[in-house]
């Protein structure tokens, strides 16, 4: 055991200054971490190459817990001189000798302390610390906690506009905070111009819209795309808006900038807001054509086609578009 | 379907109580705007559930003519501290599910905010064309 110790003194203090730098740089110099630890053929390619994904996560857990599994059972780990555990000793050889290196977490820089971090000392994600680590379910699950908020903070750094430069999770987390106050006020501020502008503008649109959409007879939509030049007009003749006397009683459920609303979703969404936007948009000319299929469905099923007021037929209407 | 919860919260705003003092209508909007929001999102979100649950509290509090405050403080006083602050129903979650509500409520809210502006530039639009015509 003694042996053992002194061969990894001398190697193991040198690879792992150099493993500490190359984690720092690690996407970038995987292959010479790789040649240097070619002891521990780990499936840590997994882990060093891909930002973090579930499956990476599985696989980890998988492997670890495996691991872990074989370790627990040969009792504690100096003990034993089976071959497979040999790496794993030497793992958790190196750990204790360094109780001194800071911990570097596998998928994170910049600021580590506000992770509240118990294992802090047997931290070192080195990846090839992995089999010695895995006897500890707390670092285990410490690291594949780590991962997945590493993952998540990813996540938001695409979603926050402006990120990119930033690396660190407390400047993120800055930015993250920035951002939300941002839209909270926003929405306040927009609240406030809503309730000004508003009270003489009668809108009444939504007092005929079905609540329940049956977005899911999806498949019909194909087959019913002919009527909704016609169906449409009739529909907002049926408008209460048309009350307001002027043609621009109808207009005015029409501009909405849904254009603006429908371009900047995703398309799993726009299926949701696009069956909105016809109700508002007279201009057919500037629909989408699900937008349009989705206006069918709508009103098609649900609605009775009343006859037409007087001064309006469906075909002015639509030239007014 | 957050625009048409939106859109069907405000006229019904318009139509209540066209009347009624600024502040309170924009507070009425803005309300009204959050709940939208939670509504169209999925009711697995711990932030649209604590949105909808803060409006029933509401309501209660409403008819039993009581204001209460159903803001908790916590004790907790960790870094993300503010942003579980920011996050509704964001007291009790440990940091990973922190992080995914965030991403969630972030992502509703810039809709939200989308959604009120374009609201906001067509009405001002059409005010302005009224404006014109007379």
């Amino acid at each position: 055991m003694q042996e053992i110790l002194q061969c990894l003194n001398p190697c193991s203090s040198a690879s792992n200054l150099s493993v500490l730098e190359r984690q720092r740089a690690r996407l970038q110099r995987q292959q010479s971490f790789e040649s240097m630890n070619e002891i521990n053929n780990l499936s840590f390619d997994n882990l060093i190459s891909l930002p973090i994904s579930p499956q990476n996560l599985q696989t980890d857990q998988y492997f670890c817990s495996d691991s872990s599994l074989k370790n627990k059972k040969g009792g504690s780990l100096r003990k034993r001189k089976a071959p497979t555990v040999n790496s794993g000793e030497e793992e958790e050889k190196e750990k204790k000798m360094k109780p001194d290196d800071k911990p570097e977490k596998f998928k994170e820089s910049g600021a580590e302390a506000e992770t509240a971090a118990p294992p802090l000392k047997r931290d070192f994600i080195h990846v090839r610390a992995r089999r010695g680590q895995a006897t500890d379910s707390h670092s285990l699950a410490e690291r594949v906690r780590r991962e997945r908020i590493s993952e998540r903070m990813k996540y938001l750094q695409g979603l926050v506009p402006g990120c990119n430069k930033i690396t660190g999770k407390a400047g993120m987390l800055d930015e993250i905070i920035n951002y939300v106050q941002s839209l909270q006020r926003q929405v306040e501020f927009l609240s406030m111009k809503l309730a000004t502008v508003n009270p003489w503008i009668d809108f009444n649109i939504d007092s005929f819209l079905p609540k329940e959409v049956n977005l899911a007879c999806n498949p019909s939509i194909p087959t019913v795309s002919v009527s909704t030049e016609l169906v449409e007009p009739n529909y907002f003749k049926m408008n209460p808006m048309h009350q307001m006397a002027t043609s621009c009683g109808l207009n005015i459920d029409v501009n909405f900038s849904d254009l603006v609303i429908r371009q900047s979703l995703s398309s799993p969404l726009t299926v949701h807001d696009t069956f909105l936007d016809p109700s508002f948009n007279v201009h057919s000319s500037s629909w989408d054509a699900n937008s349009q299929n989705i206006c069918d469905l709508e009103f098609h099923d649900q609605l009775p086609l009343q006859s037409l007021p007087d001064g309006y037929s469906p075909y002015n209407l639509k030239m007014e578009m | 379907m957050q625009t048409y919860h939106f859109l069907r919260s405000l006229t019904h705003i318009n139509l209540t109580r066209p009347s009624s003092p600024l502040h309170r209508r924009s507070r009425a909007i803005r309300r009204a705007a959050y709940v939208s929001m939670a509504r169209a999102a999925s009711p697995r979100r711990m932030w649209t559930r604590a949105i909808l649950g803060r409006l029933q509290l509401l309501r209660r509090a409403r008819l039993l003519r009581r204001r209460r405050n159903y803001k908790k403080k916590t004790t907790i006083s960790t870094p993300h501290d503010k942003l579980r602050r920011l996050v509704p129903g964001g007291e009790e979650m440990d940091f990973c599910r922190l992080l995914e509500e965030t991403a969630d409520y972030a992502e509703f809210l810039s809709k939200q905010v989308r959604i009120m502006r374009s609201v906001v530039d067509f009405m001002e639009a059409e005010c302005r064309k009224k404006e014109e015509k007379v």
